[in-house]
């Protein structure tokens, strides 16, 4: 069974359920969903600043989305069409856990069409079709400070970003090169936001960094458990750091393809079949591998 | 000629002070400390002109204030009080704001912001520690810790950075095959050689040396002062000389100025320092000189 069919089933099953009772819309109350919205015009007026804010308790573990999960809810409308991803799937157990509950305190339709969805919260992919002006994108970061790799204490990092004193990251990549010829960071690649702030993309693979890069869609990354938000608006300039003889380079999937939908132009996943050890990729992004398969085969 | 920086009333107190610090500390009172309210006057009024090309020696015991007016000079510590001027033909081309009102010097660079100060600083300072573990960065390669302030410069190429490394290595006479090992690999001399290239990375006009040979043996202390001697005149540098070793005084410095307590207590030409020495302390310091 698709994704889609199991969503529309489930949606049917609850389709008399109403927002539930003694919780306000959106289960947070308007004073959290107030200080929110204000820390996200502040990331969103400073590009890459980590704004702190008061990071509330919610009815999951810190660590398993609460960061990404407030900006929903505080952006949350009846009208929306929501669509929760984790890892680029649809029906894992994070991302069917969050949108059902987004369901029930917002009462908003579920989608896995990226085009259709006005909210998209994911962790740790980008959907592979280019999103819209008209969207969100709200990302789960576990981590938010990139300079953390190279300096433990939060007060130095700081002032490190205040005063733009990033030799120490550049350095971290220069050792990388000497040690290993090339730059080692597979995911949470650091970038240069707006030509100004060194921001975490939060732990997307480096197939995903290009995207962030003048988009049409608005980017806003959650940390709960380290209570930071900031954002990228659109049409901001997203550069990886990057050498000029040692340039920044993507995930390699040439040759291959998905042995689902037989696509070659996506983020491809390795996966072992435990009984013949044979190798097989599939698409990462499986409401985009479940659409292509729809295309050909309706 | 006119001075590259012009340094008046230059004050650090460590302590909350009061109105009696200044009568109560001095080379008169034999201490810095004041003791109506406990405030170290770690620097006390220390005013001077540097030149360029110049080598300026600074001596004196310790605790006298010679390492607080260098760390004050390359911008670690807030001074309490007191200008630092620059000349417009340091030519910061980074920092135009500083040179606004149109005069031959700066506004007053204590003031900057610390976003401004650390561009001022890595234009133009460069400075090496006594102790190598202040100055570099151990457990990154030696390569690496000069590349730091090219990076902070702004360079963003690696062949680049790694053939300027390894020019000022060589000049320094480092084994340059080995660049790429970490300090802690190294004898004292070599990270004090490591210390140097990346006080030179980025050209610069002023060169801070604090206590550059103190701890090491006198065969390498005799190579590294003469490395320094031919960089001075290969670079143009003008340096601030810190030392309490009369020796490597007299061997890079033209003119010298004695601290004491906190305070600036004889100023003059090296030479005449050495053999005429006027303060009672200078006469000290000379004369107990082995």
């Amino acid at each position: 069974m698709l994704m889609r069919e199991w969503l529309q089933k489930e949606a049917q099953l609850r389709n008399d359920e109403t927002p539930i009772a003694g919780y306000p819309f959106g289960f947070m109350d308007e004073g959290a969903k107030k200080e929110i919205r204000r820390s996200i015009l502040k990331a969103v007026a400073i590009p890459g600043y980590q704004v702190p804010y008061g990071s509330r308790e919610m009815p999951i573990a810190r660590g398993w989305g609460t960061g990404g999960l407030q900006i929903t809810l505080s952006l949350v409308k009846p009208d929306d069409v929501l669509k929760v991803i984790d890892q680029g799937c649809d029906g894992s157990v994070n991302a069917v856990n969050i949108k059902k509950f987004v369901a029930t305190v917002a009462g908003v339709t579920i989608t896995t069409d990226t085009r259709a969805a006005t909210l998209i919260q994911t962790r740790h992919r980008i959907p592979e079709e280019r999103m819209s002006g008209r969207q969100i994108l709200v990302l789960q970061v576990p981590y938010p400070e990139a300079l953390r790799e190279v300096e433990p204490s939060e007060m130095e990092t700081r002032r490190m970003h205040a005063e733009a004193d990033y030799s120490r990251m550049w350095l971290f990549l220069y050792e990388d090169i000497v040690k290993y010829g090339e730059i080692t960071i597979s995911y949470r690649y650091p970038v240069t936001v707006n030509g100004r702030y060194i921001m975490d993309p939060s732990p997307i693979p480096r197939w995903d960094v290009p995207k962030l890069h003048m988009a049409d869609t608005l980017f806003l990354f959650g940390a709960g458990r380290e209570k930071r938000i900031y954002a990228i608006p659109p049409h901001t300039t997203v550069e990886p750091l990057e050498f000029e003889d040692h340039k920044f380079r993507t995930e390699n999937f040439s040759g291959k393809a998905c042995a689902r939908c037989g696509a070659t132009d996506t983020y491809l996943d390795e996966v072992i079949d435990n009984a013949s050890g044979e190798r097989r990729f599939f698409c990462s992004d499986s409401g985009y591998c479940d659409k292509r398969r729809l295309a050909w085969n309706p | 000629m006119e001075p590259l920086i012009r340094i008046r009333g230059l004050s650090k107190r460590f302590g909350p002070g009061c109105s009696r610090c200044l009568e109560a500390t001095g080379p008169e009172q034999h201490t810095n400390l004041c003791p109506h309210c406990g405030s170290v006057m770690a620097c006390n009024d220390v005013s001077f002109d540097l030149f360029r090309n110049e080598a300026l020696g600074v001596v004196g015991e310790s605790g006298s204030g010679k390492s607080t007016l260098v760390r004050l000079l390359h911008f670690e510590w807030e001074a309490t009080e007191g200008t630092v001027e620059m000349h417009r033909s340091a030519g910061i081309a980074s920092l135009p704001e500083i040179f606004a009102d149109g005069s031959d010097y700066s506004s007053n660079l204590l003031g900057l912001s610390h976003f401004q100060k650390r561009r001022l600083r890595n234009a133009l300072m460069g400075i090496v520690y006594q102790n190598p573990h202040l100055g570099l960065r151990m457990q990154v390669s030696s390569g690496g810790n000069i590349a730091e302030r090219l990076l902070g410069a702004g360079w963003r190429h690696i062949g680049n950075m790694r053939q300027r490394a390894a020019e000022l290595l060589k000049i320094t006479e480092f084994p340059v095959e080995r660049m790429d090992e970490p300090p802690c690999n190294f004898s004292g001399g070599m990270q004090q050689r490591v210390q140097i290239a990346k006080a030179l990375s980025n050209n610069p006009l002023i060169l801070f040396l604090d206590e550059v040979t103190t701890g090491l043996d006198l065969s390498v202390q005799a190579r590294v002062l003469d490395l320094i001697r031919n960089l001075r005149s290969e670079f143009n540098l003008s340096m601030l000389v810190v030392s309490h070793d009369l020796g490597v005084i007299n061997l890079l410095c033209q003119r010298t100025m004695v601290m004491k307590s906190g305070h600036v207590v004889e100023f003059g030409l090296t030479d005449q320092i050495l053999q005429d020495p006027q303060h009672r302390y200078t006469q000290l310091l000379v004369a107990s000189q082995l």
